[in-house]
């Protein structure tokens, strides 16, 4: 029994609506329904959005037992497709779809690309796809998927020239550590006989071996392009700050997350109990990310490519979380993704409809125009203090959460990088809202403007969010911890 | 001596090893794409390989059908790749992917 919602219909409901896109994007070139695509790129993850919430809550509130995570295949275990649902997952599938639902709300108020309701949909299904997927194949298809969907959406950016360099640059690197994520699975499948990962985490518990290693090596080589572990990271800066805003919310929000999600899925599983070593390799990267995204932000003068390399620091923080690998630390874990979703989106946006307005990225030219969009201000202003950590906001929860995972596990080491990186980047986003709230010299007379209606509406929905984490955490932290649980068990099912 | 599916497997590493070399060599947009597609042929390969090794006698049918998937997705790969190319050749009129330097830093 799994209640009255079966979590693989949002699939559906995302694969239909992209099958249809292409017919929509015809109908909406006509004059009658030029706004249909825009609709569309709306209605679908804001009807999936509703349906993953109640098929998380309704057991949870209700209190009914399900027996997560939830197994899902079509033919004989082994020998089929299978779908994977943990709590975690469906956590990650709601944040995502929320995002997703948020940025394309916040496009209705910009001019639309032909192509775009397509891609956008395409990545909402890989990004689901990707979090669902329960053996190595039906990962493979909707890892390209969600991909190839985020190349296209980089592609459609404002200057083009700069946009097209930028998903090129993403697209040789994100397809070819997909291609090699592929070969490691394919060692994988040499020593197991099987892509399914739960049987996978069965036939490999205990193997060692240098093929192992070889594999474990090359898998997070793959994984790590995606989820931009350094020094794979390059993409990153160009298709955050070159795609256009609402795409580069979603993808520095939760995209990459997702691939960050996916490779702790596959550690916690496949290598959880057999190849060792991961968590150092993964603890030194983390503090890599972390020093080099924190000191790179620290220089830039581009808003975008601030908030891309402050990304970047983040993902070292998630890093370092899985390396500890305790119950505690995964749930930080979880719930930094969802407070860093939430914060670093709104951020994007904030920070794309200033930049509209002034024409340009540059802080200095930002805070001259302040007066013609006050309200993305205010919300920008927000979102960098939450990233700074500050009390009342989720970025505070989420500090306090790694501060004391870290200090409770044997890596004081971690904990004090973290704790330089902490402040550093504390530092960092405090300067970014003095650049930004900074007075003009001369008392030239400022222009007013309005925040147009669906910019202001995404900008509450996703900072609504950002301050209901940071004052009644509870719900979140639960779920997070949930889905921590779920996670663990998963290295130790019987296949 | 090597037997069918070891000597396969070797060259199926070769593969990658061109795949990645052809990647971090060339300038050209078009032969970076072909570098891609030599990486999914590699893969292809490795997994015919394995299988042989691990069922020797019977075909898995689980390999089957991945080839098959790997070859389709390869596909949206190269034309994607294609299509990029030809957008940036109309924006830039170059191919070579030294020529891309706006974006530095």
């Amino acid at each position: 029994m799994r209640g009255l919602l079966d979590p693989i219909l949002v699939l559906y409901v995302l694969l239909a609506s992209l099958l249809i896109s292409p017919v929509v994007e015809c109908l909406g070139r006509s004059k009658a329904l030029p706004s249909l695509p825009r609709a569309l790129s709306l209605a679908s993850p804001l009807t999936t959005l509703l349906m993953a919430s109640y098929c998380l809550l309704m057991p949870y509130l209700s209190g009914q037992a399900l027996g997560w995570p939830i197994v899902i295949a079509f033919g004989p275990l082994g020998l089929s497709t299978t779908f994977l649902v943990d709590r975690a997952s469906l956590l990650l599938a709601v944040v995502a779809l929320l995002v997703a639902s948020a940025a394309s709300l916040y496009a209705l108020s910009q001019p639309y690309e032909p192509g775009f309701s397509t891609a956008f949909l395409g990545l909402c299904l890989g990004m689901v796809g990707v979090l669902f997927s329960g053996d190595l194949l039906v990962l493979y298809v909707f890892w390209e998927v969600m991909c190839l969907s985020a190349y296209a959406l980089v592609a459609l950016g404002g200057d083009r020239k700069a946009a097209l360099e930028a998903a090129w640059k993403y697209f040789i690197m994100g397809s070819s550590g997909a291609l090699v994520m592929l070969f490691g699975a394919s060692l994988l499948y040499g020593m197991a006989g099987t892509l399914n990962l739960l049987q996978l985490a069965e036939r490999l518990s205990g193997a060692s071996g240098p093929w192992l290693q070889i594999a474990l090596l090359i898998f997070v080589a793959g994984a790590g392009v995606e989820a931009a572990l350094v020094p794979l990271h390059t993409w990153l800066p160009d298709a955050y700050s070159e795609a256009p805003t609402p795409v580069s919310a979603t993808l520095a929000g939760i995209t990459t997350e997702i691939g960050f999600f996916w490779l702790l899925k596959a550690l916690l599983t496949i290598f959880h109990q057999s190849a060792s070593g991961w968590h150092v390799l993964l603890a030194l990267v983390g503090v890599a990310n972390m020093f080099l995204g924190n000191f790179c932000a620290l220089v830039q003068s581009d808003v975008k490519r601030f908030l891309a390399y402050s990304s970047l620091a983040v993902i070292g923080y998630m890093a370092a979380a899985l390396a500890v690998g305790t119950a505690g630390s995964i749930s930080a874990l979880i719930f930094l993704i969802i407070s860093h979703a939430f914060s670093k989106s709104l951020a994007f946006l904030g920070a794309g409809s200033l930049a509209s307005v002034a024409r340009s990225r540059l802080f200095s030219h930002l805070s001259r125009s302040r007066a013609l969009r006050k309200a993305a201000t205010t919300f920008l202003t927000l979102a960098l203090t939450c990233r700074a950590g500050l009390p009342g906001t989720s970025g505070f929860v989420e500090k306090i959460l790694l501060f004391s995972a870290f200090f409770s596990s044997a890596w004081w080491w971690l904990a004090l990088a973290f704790l330089v990186n902490v402040v550093v980047a504390a530092a960092v986003y405090f300067r970014a809202v003095k650049e930004l709230l900074r007075q003009e010299a001369e008392g030239q007379p400022a222009r007013r403007g309005r925040t147009p209606l669906p910019e202001l509406a995404s900008f509450f929905t996703l900072s609504s969010f950002i301050i209901a984490l940071g004052i009644w955490p509870w719900l979140a932290l639960d779920l997070a911890s949930l889905g921590a649980q779920d996670l663990l068990s998963l290295g130790h099912q019987e296949g | 001596m090597l037997s069918g599916p070891e000597a396969v497997l070797i060259c199926s590493l070769g593969l990658l090893v061109l795949g990645l070399y052809g990647l971090a060599s060339k300038r050209n947009l078009i032969r970076l794409v072909i570098s891609l597609e030599v990486l999914v042929n590699a893969t292809c390969l490795a997994f015919a390989a394995l299988s042989a090794m691990s069922n020797p006698g019977h075909s898995d049918p689980v390999v089957g059908v991945l080839i098959i998937i790997v070859l389709a997705v390869g596909g949206c790969i190269a034309a994607f790749g294609l299509a990029l190319a030809l957008a940036i050749y109309k924006r830039t009129g170059t191919v070579d992917a030294w020529a891309l330097r706006k974006l530095r830093g």
